[in-house]
């Protein structure tokens, strides 16, 4: 069995605010191409197709118009919804469309009829939200137990077929090993589907199935050898810079590991995280190859610059984010009071306080600090006395 | 604090009642209150914050206006439901539930009609049980909630309910409502208990100053009026400049006055001792004239004494001596002397009486020892004849000693010879014993020898063993010989035996291989016929095959004919070439399996040669037959004689074992015997030595015991003697001291008398001597008295006369001491001449002086006085000064430490009191707290800050900004959009949830309610807001938000639906479902 699996396509998502409509169709041209020229035996998506449960018109339009082109080049396309999917809007026309070769799954009722692809079998499980799933699965309200009981009825599906081809599954969720991409930057991309803290699920639990065809991670990993998300095709965060995005073009033999290759998506411009002064980013010559890229600023002044935003756009047209991370110890003034006053006892912090406010800077002398001492513990003896 | 139930009725759009779980509803941590616009949703917060607190936040039209708690009734209600509002609230570790029935109209219980329901509140508290009251009254609960929660509702409006419309409340509020908040918040207690004590410090330090000045004040008073001044004399001011000023002003006056007054007081005092002077010198004459009177007296009485001496010594007959008084003094002197010698004497009576007592005692001494010495004669008489008997008893004792040491001797000599006896018999046992071991011994050497004797001597022995060992070992190497012999004899024979039985064989086989042989030739021969004819048949055929092979236009093989009219068939029987071929096949096969025959026949041919001559081995191996047998039969015998000779060996052996045994036994047994004799011998002779020591007639015990008894009869004397030797001895000596005692005692009574006969001489002697001193008078004491009266009256008389002159002198001295007197008295005309008169006058002149003088005196110490109290007045003053300073000091330091730390001041650049620069800590994390969150909901564009600048001359320290990364600007939190300004609210309302939780103390705020502000965010931010709060629901916090975005409604499973109705509106809790 010859499948081309991705997902994550989050259509409708900006970068930084900046539009991926157009990135989004070339990358959905791509996929078609690919899909003409490779004739695979079927195309997953698994989950997040939209970024919004209720997503904007182009991106809508777009959707319509990909699913249409593979359908029409008789690829099949199993679709699955994600955490950012409605299900319902997702699977309107569902059962329909399945007669064309477009089946869309984002019920969890649906999950143990699989869809006979090449020589295997292709079972779609859409994304499981635990408290909803669970009372329609009779399972534990976990991200564990919703899967593994998904699994357990796709498992007595296939006991009632008999052995046969590959088997691959469909699924939208976190399996412990997967990095998310905010394991890597301080960004966070995908959203967290935490329920009482814990999200993974064991890889064990696909045990049995010729290849998981997995979804909700963005960066392109395998877990093991028959595990794999395909990432997203495009980058939507700065910390996705300088990853490849892709698709993955996996082939399926029962009872072998699965052998992936992996194609690049087209990317739109480039993204560049540059770090520096303003001026230097403003006069450096090294960023010329940049300044058509969505760029992301960390300016190392001391001072914060004024305006550094309209000074950036006029180098870099594209420029999406600015932070401010000033190199040197004594370079902001934020926190400073909270600094003064960390793990001090209450005399320390009033001598810390007078010489804070007082011209000068003038400490606290022998007997204003006595003075201190008494008005503070004054009160405890007066307390104690009153109690 | 955290909400568990919420109970509805009667409120708001909500006739009915509705009963909320929001326990269920915020189990997922975020939960939504979702309904049309105007459904009822915000009423539902409303509730919430008038349960706790009786009124309602926000403002529902008009700035200003609050809504009040009539308004949260509902319309809709029919007017005998009862609203009201049930909360059920977790708060620091309590259970609660408050109840309120908020003021409404009501039927009348009796009558027609409704009346004002007041309302009423109710909270009780959960015990683990049941629900227990705890107040019915409004101000109670009031204080319990507003202690619990920590804020009012004000500030719970700020913190945990971002009302609709209000939500960016703290967000822009001033540096002194935010203050309010962040008090009610941390703990800042400590600090603000300092600043009152600050204040309260600085008040009484001012106090004391103000005190001090008056006191001060008050001292000028009083100086005023000490000095005399009039008010327009006051010093001019307070300063301690003036008053200084002034005072020396008074000091230079009292001085001048003083001056005067002293001037004056002398002049009076001068004027006094003159009138007293004058009075003195009336007096010294007055007393000296009188002093004169009485000497005059004096000497007249020593002159009456004068005569009445003369007249004595007249009368003593000695009137030379009266007459001569200038030798009276002598006369005395004369006197005195006879009277001392005659005192001399004095001593001598008593002397007198001591000799005379002296003089009986000895005689008495004199009788006694005489008496002693008969006494002692006495004694000695007796001791002699004691002694006598004694020494005699002590010769006999003598004597006994001696018979003491031969029966000593004695005894021992018998106790030597019983010993010896006893020794001698012992040691005729041991001979007998030892010579009964000798005949053993002897007894037994004999037997041994006697075996012995049936014995060969051990080296025949010795010798027979060897030989057949010998003999024996010949046999076996001659057996082992023929042996081996045999070993080969027989291999020989087998194979021999082998060989031929091989030739037989190959005889058979070859046999076979002939007639196989034979029979092949024969096959192949046959073979070889069939082939030639079938060759033969092909060729004869050939003309078809050939024909066969070619095809039209070819030419033909045998004519070179391109043209075959007519080619040869292939007659009958195929294909001849392969049946030649075949035949071929089977020839050569033929040939070849005869071949192998043939092979086979020669083999076996060779085999059977190479085996030689089989004749030969037949004659051989009868031969060996042969060998064998006899071989087999001479190792029979060897055996035989092996077994044979085996026996004797073992037998010589056995033999030579028992000679060897015998013989050392024969040994042994010579040795011991030889032992016996030797020891017989020895005990033979001692046995004779004690015989020789025992003697013919041994003593027995008996005689032994009795020469014991001997000795002790014999020492008991011993005894005897020994004590009789010390009476002699002691008797002796006894003897001895009477004698001397005797002796001793005559001499003592001779010396005695002699003693006494001097004493009695001398007495006479003295007695004698002192009746010529005193003649004539009868003794000395009579004497005495007249000399002494003499030497007295003498003595008088010799005084007087010295009296007489002296007083003589003395009253011309004080003569002249009055006329003196007189003479300084300067008795001035107008005066009385009567001395007394002059006198009292004087006196009365001087007493006036004497009042004028103290009246100076007076009015000069008045002013001294004065001038000392200037002067003390400068002194206080000064000190006044002194002590002043420090309170001041104090004053002014306190007030300035009271003004920094309270933020007032100038000394506090800042503007900022202590409590406020702890709080600016916190809300300095609050910022921070605040900004991580903002900065995700913003995509990292905003930051929020806390700055201390300040406006104007208000308290700072506590502000806010925004900081906008873009343009790198910070700016007022009121520039921000409403959409900025919502989720910059809501960010910092979960980073003041956040850094409260932290800090121990603080007061967790579990639940945060937002109402609307939804709206106002495009799609992006919502999302991104929307992930912000999903980050929460992890944290155990419940949110609750209220809007009627249609996207939050699809994120957020737990939901509480509000839906209008006609009859009013139903809240109902729905998780997990996606359609309405």
């Amino acid at each position: 069995m010859r499948l081309l699996h991705t997902a994550d396509w989050h259509l409708g998502r900006g970068f930084h605010g900046a539009s991926l409509m157009d990135a989004h169709a070339a990358v959905l041209d791509h996929l078609v191409a690919v899909a003409a020229e490779v004739r695979p035996d079927a195309v997953v998506v698994s989950g997040d197709v939209f970024d919004r449960a209720y997503p904007p018109l182009d991106a809508v339009e777009l959707y319509d118009d990909a699913v249409a082109r593979i359908a029409e080049l008789g690829v099949p396309l199993v679709i699955t919804s994600g955490n950012h999917d409605s299900p319902i809007r997702l699977g309107m026309h569902g059962r329909v469309a399945a007669g064309a070769g477009v089946h869309v799954r984002t019920r969890a009722r649906d999950i143990a009829i699989p869809v006979p692809v090449g020589d295997g079998l292709i079972y779609a499980i859409p994304y499981l939200d635990p408290p909803l799933a669970a009372h329609e699965l009779d399972a534990e309200a976990t991200h564990a137990g919703v899967l593994g009981a998904a699994l357990a009825r796709i498992a007595a599906d296939r006991a009632t077929r008999g052995a046969g081809g590959p088997v691959a599954v469909m699924a939208h969720g976190v399996v412990a090993g997967g990095k998310a991409v905010a394991d890597a930057g301080a960004g966070r991309v995908e959203r967290p589907i935490d329920v009482g803290g814990v999200s993974a699920v064991a890889p064990a639990v696909f045990g049995g199935i010729d290849y998981a065809a997995l979804g909700h991670l963005h960066r392109p990993q395998s877990i093991g050898e028959r595990l794999r998300y395909s990432g997203a095709p495009l980058p939507f965060g700065f910390d996705e810079a300088g990853e490849v995005k892709s698709i993955a073009l996996v082939e399926l033999v029962a009872g072998e590991a699965p052998r992936a290759e992996l194609l690049p998506t087209p990317q739109p411009r480039g993204i560049a995280r540059l770090e520096g002064t303003l001026e230097s980013l403003l006069t450096d010559a090294a960023h010329a190859g940049v300044e058509e890229a969505w760029v992301e600023a960390t300016l190392t002044d001391r001072l914060r610059p004024k305006l550094a935003m309209e000074q950036l756009r006029r180098r870099f047209p594209h420029i999406l984010k600015i932070e401010h991370r000033p190199v040197g110890a004594d370079a902001s003034t934020a926190k400073q009071y909270a600094e003064r006053i960390r793990g001090r006892d209450p005399l320390e912090i009033a001598e810390q306080f007078l010489a804070d406010v007082r011209a000068g800077g003038t400490a606290a002398d022998e007997s204003e600090r006595e003075l201190l001492r008494a008005a503070l513990e004054h009160d405890s003896r007066v307390e104690a006395a009153s109690a | 604090m955290r909400i568990h139930r919420l109970t509805l009725e009667g409120i708001g759009p909500y006739a009915e009642r509705q009963e909320i779980d929001v326990d269920e509803l915020s189990s997922g941590g975020l939960f939504l209150l979702a309904g049309p616009t105007g459904a009822g949703k915000t009423t539902i917060l409303d509730a919430i914050v008038y349960a706790l607190y009786g009124s309602v936040p926000g403002v529902r039209g008009a700035r200003g206006e609050r809504a009040t708690s009539e308004r949260i009734v509902s319309d809709l209600r029919t007017v005998d439901t009862q609203p009201e509002v049930e909360l059920e609230f977790s708060i620091a570790g309590r259970r609660l539930k408050l109840r309120r029935v908020p003021q409404h109209e009501r039927p009348k219980a009796r009558g027609a009609g409704v009346t004002l329901d007041k309302g009423s509140v109710a909270l009780s508290e959960w015990d683990g049980d049941a629900w227990t009251p705890r107040s019915n009254d409004y101000q109670e609960v009031a204080l319990e909630i507003e202690d619990l929660v920590g804020m009012n509702a004000a500030q719970f409006a700020q913190v945990v309910l971002l009302p609709q419309g209000e939500f960016a409340g703290f967000l822009r509020a001033g540096d002194a409502d935010r203050q309010k908040v962040l008090k009610r918040l941390f703990r800042v207690d400590q600090y603000q208990s300092a600043e009152a004590w600050f204040e309260e410090r600085a008040k009484v330090a001012k106090a004391k100053l103000d005190e001090a000045q008056d006191d001060l004040a008050s001292i000028v008073d009083r100086l005023v009026g000490a000095l005399d001044g009039a008010a327009d004399t006051r010093p001019t001011d307070l300063s301690f400049a003036a008053i200084e000023a002034w005072i020396g002003e008074r000091r230079f006056e009292a001085e001048e006055l003083e001056g005067l007054a002293r001037v004056g007081a002398d002049t009076a005092s001068s004027a006094h001792d003159a009138a007293r002077r004058a009075v003195e010198a009336t007096d010294e004459v007055i007393a000296r004239r009188t002093a004169l009177t009485e000497i005059a007296s004096k000497l007249e009485a020593f002159n009456t004494r004068r005569a009445g001496a003369r007249k004595w010594i007249a009368d003593q007959g000695d009137t030379e001596l009266a007459a001569d008084e200038a030798g009276w003094a002598r006369a005395a002197r004369s006197a005195q002397d006879a009277l001392a010698r005659l005192d001399a004497h004095r001593p001598d009576a008593g002397r007198i009486t001591a000799l005379e007592a002296e003089h009986a005692t000895a005689e008495r001494a004199a009788a006694a020892a005489e008496q002693r010495a008969l006494a002692a004669d006495g004694q000695v008489h007796e001791l002699s004849a004691q002694l006598r008997a004694a020494q005699t008893q002590a010769g006999q004792a003598e004597v006994a000693d001696a018979q003491v040491v031969a029966t000593r001797h004695r005894r021992e000599q018998l106790a030597a010879v019983l010993a010896a006896t006893e020794r001698r018999d012992a040691l005729a046992v041991q001979l007998r014993a030892a010579e009964t071991t000798a005949a053993e011994m002897a007894a037994s050497l004999a037997e041994v020898q006697r075996i012995a004797a049936g014995l060969p001597d051990v080296a025949d022995a010795d010798a027979a063993l060897e030989a057949a060992t010998h003999e024996l070992a010949q046999v076996e190497v001659e057996s082992a010989q023929r042996r081996a012999d045999r070993g080969s004899a027989r291999i020989e024979f087998d194979r021999t035996q082998g060989a031929l039985e091989r030739a037989a064989g190959l005889r058979t086989q070859l046999g076979a291989a002939s007639a196989e042989q034979q029979a092949a030739r024969d096959a192949s021969q046959q073979a070889r016929e069939s082939h030639l004819a079938a060759r033969e048949a092909r060729l004869d055929a050939m003309a078809a095959e050939l024909a066969s092979q070619i095809s039209e236009g070819e030419p033909c093989p045998v004519c070179g004919s391109t043209d075959h009219p007519a080619p040869a068939t292939p007659g009958p029987g195929g294909d001849l070439r392969a049946a030649e071929s075949a035949a071929e096949e089977r020839a050569s096969r033929a040939r070849s399996a005869f071949d192998r025959t043939t092979q086979v026949v020669a083999a076996l041919e060779a085999q059977l040669g190479s085996l030689g001559d089989l004749a030969l081995l037949e004659r051989s191996r009868a031969a060996l037959a042969a060998h064998l047998q006899q071989l087999d039969a001479a190792l029979a015998a060897d055996e035989d004689r092996q077994k044979k000779l085996t026996a004797a060996v073992a037998e010589r052996r056995a033999v030579a074992e028992q000679s060897r045994q015998v013989d050392a036994r024969r040994t042994s047994a010579d040795r011991a015997a030889a032992e016996a004799r030797l020891a017989v011998d020895a005990a033979r002779s001692a046995h004779a030595t004690a015989s020789e020591a025992a003697g013919p007639n041994p003593p027995s015990a008996d005689d032994l015991a009795a020469a014991d008894a001997e000795l002790a009869r014999l020492a008991g004397a011993r005894e005897e003697a020994a004590k009789a030797r010390d009476r002699v001895t002691a008797l002796e000596a006894a003897l001895e001291r009477a004698r001397q005692t005797s002796g001793a005692e005559r001499e003592h009574a001779a010396s005695s008398q002699a003693q006494a006969r001097a004493a009695a001489a001398q007495a006479a002697e003295l007695r004698r001597a002192l009746a010529e001193v005193v003649s004539p008078h009868p003794d000395l004491e009579t004497a005495i008295a007249a000399a002494a009266r003499r030497a007295q009256v003498l003595t008088a008389a010799a005084d007087v006369v010295e009296d007489c002159a002296r007083a003589e002198s003395e009253v011309t001295a004080a003569g002249a001491i009055v006329e003196a007197a007189a003479a300084a008295e300067a008795i001035a005309s107008n005066e009385p001449t009567d001395p007394n008169e002059r006198r009292a006058a004087r006196a009365a002149a001087a007493k006036s002086a004497l009042a004028q003088r103290d009246e100076a005196l007076t009015q000069h110490r008045v002013a001294q006085l004065r001038l000392a109290a200037t002067e003390r007045a400068g002194t206080e003053v000064a000190a006044a000064r002194e002590a002043l300073g420090p309170v001041a000091a104090e004053a002014e330091r306190l007030s300035r430490l009271d003004a920094t730390v309270r933020g007032l001041g100038d000394d506090n650049r800042r503007r900022i009191s202590l409590t406020t620069y702890v709080l600016a800590a916190r809300l300095e994390e609050v910022a921070a707290a605040a900004t991580v969150h903002l900065q995700r909901m913003s995509s990292g564009r905003f930051s929020l800050l806390h700055h201390d600048e300040r406006f104007g001359n208000g308290q700072a320290g506590l502000g806010l900004r925004v900081l906008d990364a873009h343009s790198g600007e910070e700016r007022e939190t009121v520039t921000l959009s409403g959409g900025e300004a919502f989720y910059a609210s809501l960010a910092l309302a979960l980073g003041l949830a956040d850094v409260v939780q932290r800090e121990a103390g603080g007061r967790p705020l579990e639940t945060l309610l937002v109402d609307e502000g939804f709206g106002a965010l495009d799609p992006d931010t919502l999302e991104e807001v929307l992930g912000e709060l999903d980050e929460l629901r992890a944290a155990g916090r419940a949110i609750g938000l209220v809007s009627h975005v249609p996207a939050l409604a699809e994120r957020i499973p737990a939901q509480l639906r509000v839906t209008p109705g006609p009859t009013g509106s139903t809240a109902r809790v729905v998780i997990g479902e996606l359609v309405a």
